[in-house]
């Protein structure tokens, strides 16, 4: 087993390694599957709908905010250039693969890539521009920030300020729900003039991380110290060993400095407790 | 006709109260990509901080990506915000749920988030801050710009390289996609009333429509090029990508008088020409020619 390095220049060229063929294959093996979502805006000069292909990003969940990448020249980045900006971002379904792609074709500024898809607008509660009515969720959007990238493109910070979603998605199950939508750009094939073919992907499986008594009760961002009171309440450690423990921690904390030793054994216990091997970790604590 | 259900913007606050968000909540967001970021501490801190984050890519030239950390992530908001602050976003698999969920609590300052994961930690190329030897993708930046939004620290940064595990490097996609990577669906209750993350894996792949349906190129490329080709396949005759192209010149030239008749006339042509040649409808995009223009 070895690693391989590539510099982000040499990444763009599409390196081969060799013995391979396709040379999007290295490429995205170092870009995430992206969430895809359809656009819509309303072109600043005419007013016509505008209906774009992109993907999307998380931000924050309260205020439930999501960050759009726009490239510099297509009409939805102008229509989203201005704080207060309205638009609706549409999660596609994988009964909807063909009518994604259709706004990503090179139709004129001005004609409706719904209208070519043949989708439907939905009528939106709060924004001017409609979603569409065959996209299990769509999100009605403010833009509250906008920051250039790199001269090539937008990253725009979208609010969502109101919602709907397909009664039918409500009664599935999470699995279920995330195997429908949204799609996923995964990567692109090559076809046989030498162009691309964008493939779009759904999630299938679905894996849960470990709980407690493996990691806190309480989840994802919270403080060790706590899942290590929650330890001792539980059980798994007495009350000695929990004060032990307790006090490596804040005699840690408090010290700041580089202390070595005692660092390395804070990680140890920690790190028994995170592989629950109760017995390595009473073996650490009861030695002290 | 599907039934839709509407939320207002207090709804869809009140839908995200308590320990974890209810199931509409989640329901209405994407599962989204979920990477390690490994952060170098600064000083007085010597150590390095491994967090469990999610991912929304920005641009491939230069490639870069946005990561949102707490603000209440003091030791991550303070390592990303330092000047010529770099990191390493490492991608895991499904074999490091444990993993992920351990580098998801914030271990005291000093302590490494890796060592308690037993992630073992390799040399970078182009930054200082290590990578993660276990994750087959190592993504190595640089951080070009930090933002606070609402509760986040947003953090623009800028691969400057990358590695990969050679073990993976002539799989083909749909056996990756089963391995990495990995995406955050949501959070859950476990019957103890413990907090559980759950994450997916991709599984089907799915084509886009190719040429004729699209142009050649897949991307890029203009609409006059797509007729072009479309008529050197065989797919519409020399009269009638004649005619499109002027049509489609015609449209350049009238698009900003809004209220002319011709522009709207044109508009509905060029509208329905397009649906022909994307619904796969050659038989009436060459009736609906010849009608147009008899001659």
């Amino acid at each position: 087993m070895g690693r391989l390095f590539y510099s982000a220049d040499e990444l763009l060229h599409r390196p081969i390694f060799p013995g391979m063929g396709d040379p999007t294959l290295l490429y995205f093996h170092f870009r995430p599957a992206r969430p895809a979502n359809l656009l819509v805006t309303r072109d600043p000069d005419s007013g016509e709908l505008n209906l774009a292909a992109g993907t999307f990003g998380p931000l924050t969940d309260d205020p439930y905010t999501i960050c759009l990448h726009l490239h510099s020249s297509p009409h939805s980045a102008l229509s989203l250039s201005a704080v207060g900006a309205e638009c609706v971002v549409a999660l596609p379904g994988r009964d909807l693969i063909r009518e994604t792609w259709i706004p990503a074709l090179p139709l004129p500024r001005g004609i409706c890539e719904a209208e070519v898809a043949e989708l439907s607008l939905l009528p939106s509660q709060v924004v001017s521009v409609p979603g569409i009515v065959e996209c299990p969720v769509n999100l009605e959007c403010v833009v509250e920030f906008v920051r250039d990238l790199y001269g090539r493109a937008t990253a725009v910070f979208l609010k969502v300020v109101a919602a709907s979603i397909d009664e039918e998605m409500l009664t599935r199950d999470r699995a279920s729900q995330i195997g429908h939508y949204p799609t996923y750009e995964v990567d692109d094939a090559t076809n046989v003039w030498g162009g691309s073919i964008e493939r779009l992907g759904v999630n299938g499986e679905l894996l849960e991380c470990p709980g407690f008594p493996a990691s806190a009760k309480h989840g994802f961002n919270s403080d060790m110290t706590g899942w290590v009171a929650d330890l001792g309440q539980e059980g798994y450690l007495s009350e000695a060993e929990l004060a032990t423990l307790s006090g490596w921690i804040e005699e840690l904390r408090s010290t700041g400095g580089p202390n070595q030793a005692l660092r390395d054994r804070v990680t140890r216990a920690l790190a028994s407790a995170a592989w629950e091997e109760w017995d390595d970790l009473h073996a650490q604590l009861s030695a002290e | 006709m599907t039934r839709k259900r509407f939320f207002s913007s207090d709804e869809i606050e009140s839908l995200q109260q308590g320990e974890v968000m209810g199931p509409i909540a989640h329901a209405l967001r994407a599962p989204m990509a979920q990477l390690l970021l490994v952060t170098q501490d600064v000083p007085p801190g010597d150590s390095v901080c491994v967090r469990s984050t999610s991912l929304c890519p920005l641009i491939w030239s230069p490639y870069s990506q946005s990561i949102n950390i707490p603000l209440d992530d003091e030791r991550v908001v303070r390592n990303l915000s330092a000047p010529g602050a770099e990191c390493v976003l490492a991608e895991p698999t499904r074999a490091q749920l444990r993993e992920l969920a351990i580098c998801g609590q914030r271990a005291p300052d000093g302590v490494c988030e890796a060592d308690l994961a037993r992630l073992q930690l390799c040399k970078s190329l182009r930054v200082e801050v290590p990578s993660i030897a276990d994750c087959p993708v190592n993504l190595e930046c640089v951080v070009d710009h930090v933002e606070r939004y609402h509760t986040h620290l947003i953090a623009f940064t800028r691969a400057l390289g990358a590695s990969i595990d050679d073990r993976y490097l002539f799989r083909e996609r749909e056996e990756i996609i089963s391995v990495y990577p990995l995406n955050l669906v949501d959070d859950v209750l476990d019957a103890n009333g413990h907090v559980r993350r759950r994450v997916s894996l991709l599984r089907d792949i799915i084509p886009c429509p190719t040429f004729p349906y699209a142009q050649k190129s897949g991307w890029g490329s203009d609409f006059s090029a797509w007729m072009c080709e479309l008529r050197d396949e065989g797919y519409i005759s020399d009269a009638e990508c004649e005619l499109l192209l002027g049509w489609r010149k015609r449209w350049d030239d009238l698009f900003r008088e809004a209220a002319s008749p011709e522009r709207a006339a044109l508009k509905a042509r060029l509208t329905e020409v397009s649906r022909f040649i994307v619904q796969r409808r050659w038989a009436k995009l060459h009736q609906y020619l010849r009608e147009a223009c008899p001659g």
